[in-house]
Parts: structure tokens; C-alpha cells; sequence
């Protein structure tokens, strides 16, 4: 499996992920009608970079773009591949930037070689930190923490 | 008064035995004379006897007098003294009651006043280490909340970042992520 998990490598969070589940979602409707030029969906569809990569894609897999069947179970296995991937919550103290999610998104390729969606909660109460939700479990490494223990 | 019969039982003998002597004597002849010798002698013996036994008697009468004096000196000396020993013994009973009564009141009192002292340190003490916890929670709570304010305000992204990062490397090694496939 995996074999489309490039085409995510902008998706960082759960909330892009669902975005991007309704545009391939709508992409497979269109592989319903034949009235040809797919190409120029995609594109209408797609962000640039990900059209370019799908585009990229579809060529290297030999799928054949006027095949209505193929590109449907194409779009059909990135969207699973996306329903797959595990959604880990956590909670910031702070709104984070698009550098922080991406370091927090890196992190996990980088320690566990694993692509997971953030789902991310502001709670300024923390004051610094994160806290982890994860299969239910929650885990506490925030600055309020470690000073709630001081006092 | 058994004096005075013995007197007179004695001069009946003594006349009776002075008959018979007489008779014994066969001196008949004086008989009258002798008779009235023995009637006066007699007669004089009797009011000799009955003197001495007037005199008993009035003796006697001044004896039972002093007697009955004495015997109620002495009663009501006695009583008296029963009297005033009764009462001092009674007071000494008192006061010893009373003694020990105070005393025993003292101690109780003593007591009483100790427990309730105990009572008052143990109140005053559970109450000092009450207020203390309450004093050093709000003070805690205080510095608590201004530390939250303070640290909340000066923290840079850059430093949320990294506190970020070394979370995420402690719930890396505490393996929280061991799950994740």
C-alpha cells in the first residue's frame, strides 16, 4: 500500500485531509461522466502541486485518462490510502504556524517513518507544550503541567 | 433503813437473852423489878435505837441528797461533756468532710480546667495548621497564576516549538506511539 502516500506530502492535518477527500471525491464523480478531457478536472479539482503529482501519478501507473473504469479505481486507492492514515490529536497552547505543523508533521516521518494527520485544538491554558490524544489515551506534556507539579 | 432494823432485831435479842439470863439465874424473886429494869432498858435501848436509826435515816436521807446532787452533777456533767464532745467530734467530722469535700473539689476543678486548657491548645493548633494550608494554598494559587499569566505572555514560537519538539520526544520514549501503523 503506501504507493500514493507522496501525493500527501502537503496534507499535514486532518482538516486539509478532509479537504482534500471531498475534491477526490468529486474527482471520482467526474470519472463518471465521459465526456472526455479528465486532465482539465484534475486541475479545476486539484491544488497545482497535487494535480502536477496525480498528473505524474496516472502517467507512471500507465492508466489510460479517456478510461473512466481505471481512473476510478485510481481515485478510489488514494482516497482509501487517505482513510487510512492514522489521525493523531493534539492540543497547542498556541495557534500554530504553517513552519510548527510542518515540524510537528515532520517529526513523525522523520521518528516513526509514518505519515499521520494532526488534528490540532488550541487550549492557551496549557500555556506551552502539547498534550496527545491518542486511541483514546491522552498524554499530558504541557508547561502547565509541569507547574501545576510545582505547586 | 437496814441498819436501823438490824439495830432493833439486836436489841430484841439482847433483851430476850438478858431474860433467859435471868431466868437461868432462878432470881424470881426481883422478877417485877427486873422486868421494868429490862422494860426501861429496853425502852431505852428502842429510843436509843430509834435515835441511831433517825439519825441513819437522816444521815442516810442527806446521803441519797448528796448522792442524787452528785449523780446529777455528774449527769449533766457528762452530758454536757457528751455534749461538747459530740459537737467537737461533729465538727472535726465536718471539717475533715469538708477538707477532703474541698479537696476533692480542687482536684476536679483542677482537672477540669487542665482538659479544657487541652481541649483550647488542641483547637488553637488544629485551627493554626488549617489556617496555614489555607494561607500557603492561596499563595500557591496566587503564584500559580501569575506564573501562568506571565509564562503564557513571554513565551516566543520559537520556544513553543522546541517545548513542542521535546514533548513529542518524551512520549516518543515513553512509548505512547508504539501503537501507530
Amino acid at each position: 500500500m503506501r504507493y500514493y502516500q507522496f501525493l500527501f506530502d502537503s496534507i499535514y492535518t486532518k482538516q486539509q485531509a478532509s479537504h482534500l477527500a471531498d475534491q477526490l471525491q468529486r474527482l471520482e464523480e467526474e470519472t463518471y461522466r465521459v465526456d472526455g478531457n479528465f486532465k482539465k478536472k484534475i486541475t479545476s479539482l486539484l491544488p497545482y502541486e497535487t494535480t502536477m503529482n496525480v498528473i505524474d501519478l496516472l502517467v507512471k501507473k500507465g492508466i489510460d485518462m479517456k478510461e473512466s473504469r481505471q481512473l476510478q479505481q485510481f481515485v478510489q486507492e488514494i482516497k482509501a490510502e487517505l482513510n487510512n492514515l492514522p489521525t493523531i490529536s493534539i492540543y497547542l497552547a498556541i495557534d500554530p504556524t504553517e513552519e510548527v505543523v510542518k515540524a510537528i508533521s515532520r517529526w513523525f516521518t522523520d521518528n516513526l517513518s509514518l505519515k499521520v494527520l494532526l488534528s490540532i485544538t488550541v487550549s492557551p491554558t496549557l500555556i506551552g507544550g502539547i498534550q496527545i490524544l491518542y486511541k483514546g489515551l491522552i498524554r499530558d506534556y504541557s508547561l502547565r503541567k509541569t507547574l501545576d507539579g510545582q505547586f | 433503813m437496814i441498819t436501823v432494823v438490824n439495830l432493833i432485831i439486836l436489841a430484841v435479842n439482847i433483851v430476850v437473852l438478858y431474860l433467859l439470863y435471868q431466868k437461868h439465874q432462878g432470881a424470881e424473886q426481883n422478877k417485877s423489878k427486873i422486868i421494868n429494869e429490862a422494860h426501861s432498858k429496853a425502852k431505852s435501848i428502842i429510843a436509843g435505837a430509834v435515835e441511831e436509826a433517825t439519825r441513819e435515816l437522816t444521815k442516810a436521807q442527806y446521803m441519797e441528797q448528796d448522792l442524787k446532787e452528785v449523780l446529777t452533777g455528774g449527769l449533766k456533767a457528762a452530758a454536757q461533756k457528751a455534749e461538747v464532745d459530740l459537737t467537737d467530734r461533729s465538727k472535726k467530722l465536718l471539717e475533715e468532710i469538708s477538707k477532703e469535700q474541698l479537696s476533692s473539689f480542687k482536684r476536679l476543678v483542677s482537672q477540669q480546667q487542665q482538659a479544657s486548657r487541652d481541649l483550647a491548645d488542641q483547637v488553637i493548633e488544629q485551627y493554626k495548621k488549617e489556617r496555614i494550608a489555607q494561607i500557603d494554598s492561596q499563595i500557591n494559587d496566587f503564584v500559580h497564576r501569575i506564573a501562568l499569566q506571565v509564562l503564557g505572555k513571554s513565551i516566543s514560537q520559537q520556544h513553543h516549538q522546541r517545548l513542542i519538539m521535546e514533548a513529542l520526544d518524551q512520549a516518543r520514549k515513553e512509548g505512547i506511539f508504539d501503537t501507530i501503523k
